[in-house]
């Protein structure tokens, strides 16, 4: 809870400040709303743990554990990151480098999905 | 005077009992009984028992042990299945953690398109070994039908059916013929293509496949219930027509015999009764030993499918109640698939229950 308001009042600290110097420099409003960002995400890694101990569990479940987890979060984590790029890039009135950036991001995770659905295809062949 | 004295003396050494029995003995052996007990397993000779053919037979026993035997092996499907279960959670599970986190972000559902594909693989790999368990049942219960049905229909014929048993019986093998040559070239394959339809679906959804696969269930489910449908009807309307002229071909011998020969017309009509008798009681006992063994082959089978449809419908609920649909979808349509194997086992059972219904009921007067 403790982190949750301290990410709170960072970010609600920093987009004050952003806005009282965007209309003199947009640019340094711009570096402070990004490392405002950063540093939120930095603050969050308490919570990293925890989240490493549930998949360490699903892993030890699951007989196909490291073959499903590892795609699975590597789409977390390109959703996240495309998030996360695409704001920034629209907070910066660069509306075209964030859909580039989505659609990078899109293109990411069909790629790491690929196989699998290659190989459920293969199945579904062998079916019929 | 002493003659005679002394063989009215000696008459009562010479006399010798005689009473009268029932052939059963030699009725079964006629009959082939033996082969109704032939390719039973240990386990499931435990749960028929013997098969007494004098009227002896324990068929409240064997239900009772029919019973016990169907709840141990739900038992142990539902303690065989836990961890598959646990997985499918988890998975399900995970998939909606990682959607909640990308909200709605189209690599949200890759992850999705991932699950769905592991679940895939899970699934798959179980569902060859449920058919192929699912088909060797069809096939023993096929083996068994051409063992007891011969057994039981003679004997009927033996005590005065002989139209009816005959009709039946030629009813009744070619019935499960058809049924074992249509489950296996067009029910099971609509089974596997309603299957990989779902697969399909659920990694790219849409309304043309999702209609496809509601065909191909509609299809497979009313060839079943036809044939089974079907089938009865023949049973109960050659039944009919063939008791009433068995019992009046019955009823018109032994008139005839008692009738025409002077002394030992009515002794005759009466030890022929006394056969037919005989006859019928085998038949009972036969009929009913068939059934328990139908039921003992079906309930290994019984179990496993009832067990996994309600686990995949339980899971499946679990993922709409986290709005993953593609899992949810996926995990319905398998379960549908493994209840199609079990309505299909179902009819073969039935088909087969009322056969050996009708040979034990047949009419003779």
């Amino acid at each position: 809870m403790e982190v949750l308001f301290r990410c709170a009042a960072i970010g609600i600290f920093s987009a004050l400040i952003s806005l009282l110097i965007k209309r003199y420099n947009p640019e340094l409003s711009f570096t402070v709303t990004a490392l405002a960002a950063v540093t939120i995400l930095l603050g969050c890694r308490v919570f990293f743990d925890t989240a490493g101990d549930l998949i360490k569990s699903a892993k030890s479940i699951l007989n196909s554990g490291t073959t499903l987890v590892q795609p699975v979060l590597k789409c977390l984590v390109i959703a996240l990151v495309t998030k996360f790029s695409a704001s920034l890039c629209k907070d910066a009135s660069q509306g075209a480098l964030a859909s580039a950036v989505e659609t990078a991001g899109t293109f990411c995770a069909a790629a790491v999905a690929a196989p699998f659905v290659v190989s459920l295809l293969h199945t579904i062949n062998g079916m019929i | 005077m002493r003659k005679l004295i002394l063989i009215l003396l000696l008459i009562p050494w010479f006399v010798t009992p005689a009473y009268a029995d029932f052939p059963y003995e030699q009725a079964a052996e006629e009959f082939g009984t033996g082969a109704m007990e032939q390719g039973l397993t240990e386990g499931e000779r435990s749960v028929t028992g013997s098969l007494q053919l004098d009227g002896r037979y324990d068929v409240d026993g064997a239900l009772h042990r029919l019973v016990k035997a169907l709840i141990e092996n739900v038992k142990s499907e539902i303690r065989r299945n836990i961890r598959f279960s646990a997985e499918l959670i988890v998975l399900v599970f995970l998939c909606a953690l990682v959607v909640i986190g990308t909200e709605g972000h189209k690599a949200g559902q890759f992850a999705e398109i991932c699950c769905v594909c592991t679940a895939a693989g899970i699934l798959v790999g179980s569902f060859d070994s449920i058919v192929s368990q699912t088909t060797e049942a069809m096939y023993r219960l096929s083996d068994y039908s051409k063992a007891a049905l011969p057994v039981v229909f003679t004997a009927a014929a033996a005590s005065g059916a002989v139209s009816s048993a005959g009709v039946r019986f030629a009813a009744a093998s070619f019935a499960m013929d058809v049924l074992m040559s249509l489950s296996q070239s067009l029910i099971i394959p609509c089974i596997f293509a309603y299957l990989a339809i779902v697969l399909a679906n659920s990694l790219f959804p849409n309304q043309l496949l999702a209609a496809v696969g509601k065909f191909i269930k509609w299809t497979a489910t009313t060839l079943m219930t036809g044939m089974t449908l079907a089938f009865t009807a023949y049973i109960q309307i050659t039944g009919l027509v063939s008791s009433s002229v068995d019992a009046a071909a019955v009823k018109t011998t032994r008139t005839v015999l008692s009738g025409v020969l002077p002394v030992v017309g009515g002794i005759l009509s009466d030890a022929s009764a006394a056969v037919l008798s005989a006859a019928g009681v085998v038949r009972s006992c036969a009929g009913a030993f068939g059934l328990i063994v139908v039921c003992v082959i079906c309930v290994g089978p019984f179990a496993m499918l009832s067990v996994k449809t309600l686990l995949f419908k339980m899971v499946s609920r679990i993922a709409d109640s986290v709005q993953i649909d593609r899992l949810s979808g996926l995990l319905s349509g398998v379960g549908n698939a493994i209840a199609m194997l079990l309505g299909l086992l179902g009819s073969c059972g039935i088909m087969l229950f009322i056969a050996l219904t009708a040979g034990m009921k047949a009419v003779s007067g």
